[in-house]
């Protein structure tokens, strides 16, 4: 059976939520967002990919995380050139830091996630440094689902992200990177 | 345990939004300890001020489309609840995200807050504002313009709490002329003009930054300091006798100046007249709910400012010599200086966490 054009099930979801009284749209609109959101999670699941995808590279290949944990300006933007060199084989590259000079990554429009480095943890939580970044870590892999860890920081990785390293460098990726300070 | 409060912040123009939530977190009760959750690439500013800070790039900078910005933004905001564990969630934006209401059912036994700038634009901002009810309080920073106001927030009064305006330096914290002049490195005796209008070509009297460096500059003795972006690039156009700066925060500065153009933002129009500068508003159009021509407007109309909404050089010309007169220039400070009510960051701040306890 086809399925209704996109904007044709748009109107009808707009008027019927039109129908009803301004205190049960917003809750229809969320189940409705929440139904469409689980639907979306399961066909993404059964299919091995993370729960969103990451903005740039060849469709179908999984992403690379660039981790630079505890490094400072200088090494950010080694990250930064090296995932600009995944991306351009087609690897869709997101970059993981903990150092917040951000200018280098968006200058290239990278993706990327940041992890509040151990002396602003130690401010606000009592609890172990490591155990705080191995959680993020799972939850970051878990969102993006990263086929490989590319590490080119100055500070051990956590454990759930430690095991892509091992993998080696993407599938079909011969390029050597060795030069951008890659420790692969 | 010390409680935790995570304060959300929106992706807005500038520092706006981040300024105001850093105000309030400053002044909040003893042990009460904020971590801020911002999309705004400003994190080493937070950071420099001595708060913790999380980061999530805004949709439109990570690439991502909305649904799935806003499915990333609630996973984060789950995480983050579940790691900070506090006991208020506040959010400084006109538009709350989808992803910070289907964390709600999960987290009932959190106080979720909005804190909510006045002077929308008419007739905007009607989806969000039907979503006010989901919070459990709504604080409404003071607004210097209010009796200017008709946006969508003005039916909502009743139910927010109202506080004074929420400034990032209060004006007993303002540093005196002379400190602040020698804080910023300017010739301590010249008369100063402020000029911070954000981007734009310097050399083209069509911007509003070029027009107004234009007339500035015609006027014999008068210097000129040219406020940057502490999140853009250092210009590189900066003409030879303009003294530029780029500082953050520059409000506890602003007694350095006799006089100021920017925008009408909240944030620069309350700063202002708290320190009492007169100031030549140039209202920006383009944002998203920000009714900053009404703001400008009813200022002009008070005597406590003037309002240059045209754009021209002709146009800033008229209102920059209506400033010329020193005599002029302190009576229009001191009326923009009354019309602001002190305190606001701090009532804020203890609406926050009131019938909580520590």
């Amino acid at each position: 059976m086809s399925q209704p054009p996109a904007s044709v099930a748009r109107r009808v979801y707009r008027r019927g939520l039109a129908l009803l009284p301004s205190s049960a749209q917003i809750s229809a609109k969320r189940a409705m967002l929440s139904m469409r959101r689980r639907v979306r999670h399961a066909v993404r699941r059964s299919r091995g990919l993370g729960i969103i995808d990451v903005p740039g590279g060849q469709a179908g290949h999984a992403p690379v995380l660039v981790a630079a944990l505890g490094v400072d300006d200088a090494g950010l933007a080694v990250a930064a050139a090296h995932a600009v060199t995944l991306r351009g084989r087609g690897w869709p590259a997101l970059v993981l830091t903990d150092c917040d000079a951000f200018g280098e990554l968006r200058r290239h429009d990278l993706p990327f996630e940041y992890v509040p480095p151990p002396e602003d943890h130690a401010r606000v939580l009592t609890g172990d440094y490591a155990a705080f970044l191995e959680r993020r870590a799972r939850a970051i892999r878990a969102t993006w689902r990263p086929g490989t860890v590319v590490d080119v920081g100055e500070r051990p990785l956590p454990h759930a992200l430690a095991r892509l390293v091992r993998q080696g460098r993407p599938p079909g990726d011969t390029g050597d990177d060795r030069g951008l300070g890659c420790r692969q | 345990m010390t409680p935790r409060l995570l304060l959300c912040t929106t992706n807005g123009t500038g520092l706006g939004h981040l300024t105001r939530t850093m105000a309030i977190a400053r002044r909040l009760p003893e042990r009460w300890t904020p971590v801020i959750f911002s999309l705004s690439q400003a994190v080493p500013i937070v950071r420099q001020q001595g708060f913790s800070c999380e980061f999530l790039p805004s949709a439109g900078y990570a690439g991502l489309d909305r649904g799935d910005w806003n499915l990333l933004y609630e996973r984060r905001l789950g995480e983050l609840l579940l790691e900070y564990d506090p006991a208020v969630v506040a959010f400084d934006g006109t538009y709350p995200y989808v992803g910070l209401f289907a964390q709600m059912p999960a987290h009932r036994q959190r106080r979720f807050v909005w804190v909510r700038r006045a002077m929308w634009k008419p007739g905007l901002g009607r989806e969000s504002l039907g979503r006010a009810g989901l919070f459990d309080r709504v604080i409404e920073p003071g607004e210097i313009a209010e009796d200017a106001d008709q946006g969508g927030t003005v039916a909502q009064r009743g139910q927010a709490i109202r506080v004074g305006p929420v400034l990032a330096t209060e004006p007993d914290e303002l540093h005196p002329r002379p400190m602040a002049r020698a804080r910023l490195g300017l010739e301590p005796d010249a008369t100063w003009a402020l000029v911070q209008l954000g981007a734009g070509a310097i050399n083209d009297t069509s911007t509003l930054i070029g027009a107004a460096l234009a007339g500035l500059s015609e006027v014999p003795g008068l210097r000129i300091a040219l406020a940057e972006s502490t999140i853009a690039q250092r210009r590189a156009d900066v003409p030879e006798g303009v003294w530029p700066l780029q500082r953050y925060p520059l409000a506890p500065d602003l007694a350095a100046f006799d006089l100021a153009v920017t925008a009408a933002g909240y944030n620069s129009v309350h700063e202002l007249a708290a320190a009492g500068v007169p100031t030549i508003f140039a209202p920006n159009r383009d944002t998203q709910l920000d009714d900053q021509l009404a703001r400008a407007r009813y200022l002009a109309q008070q005597g406590a400012a003037r309002c240059w909404d045209d754009g021209t050089l002709e146009g800033f010309r008229t209102q920059l010599a209506t400033l010329l007169d020193p005599s002029t220039r302190t009576e229009v400070g001191q009326r923009a200086h009354s019309l602001v009510t002190p305190g606001g960051a701090r009532q804020a701040a203890a609406a926050l966490v009131e019938g909580l306890t520590p």
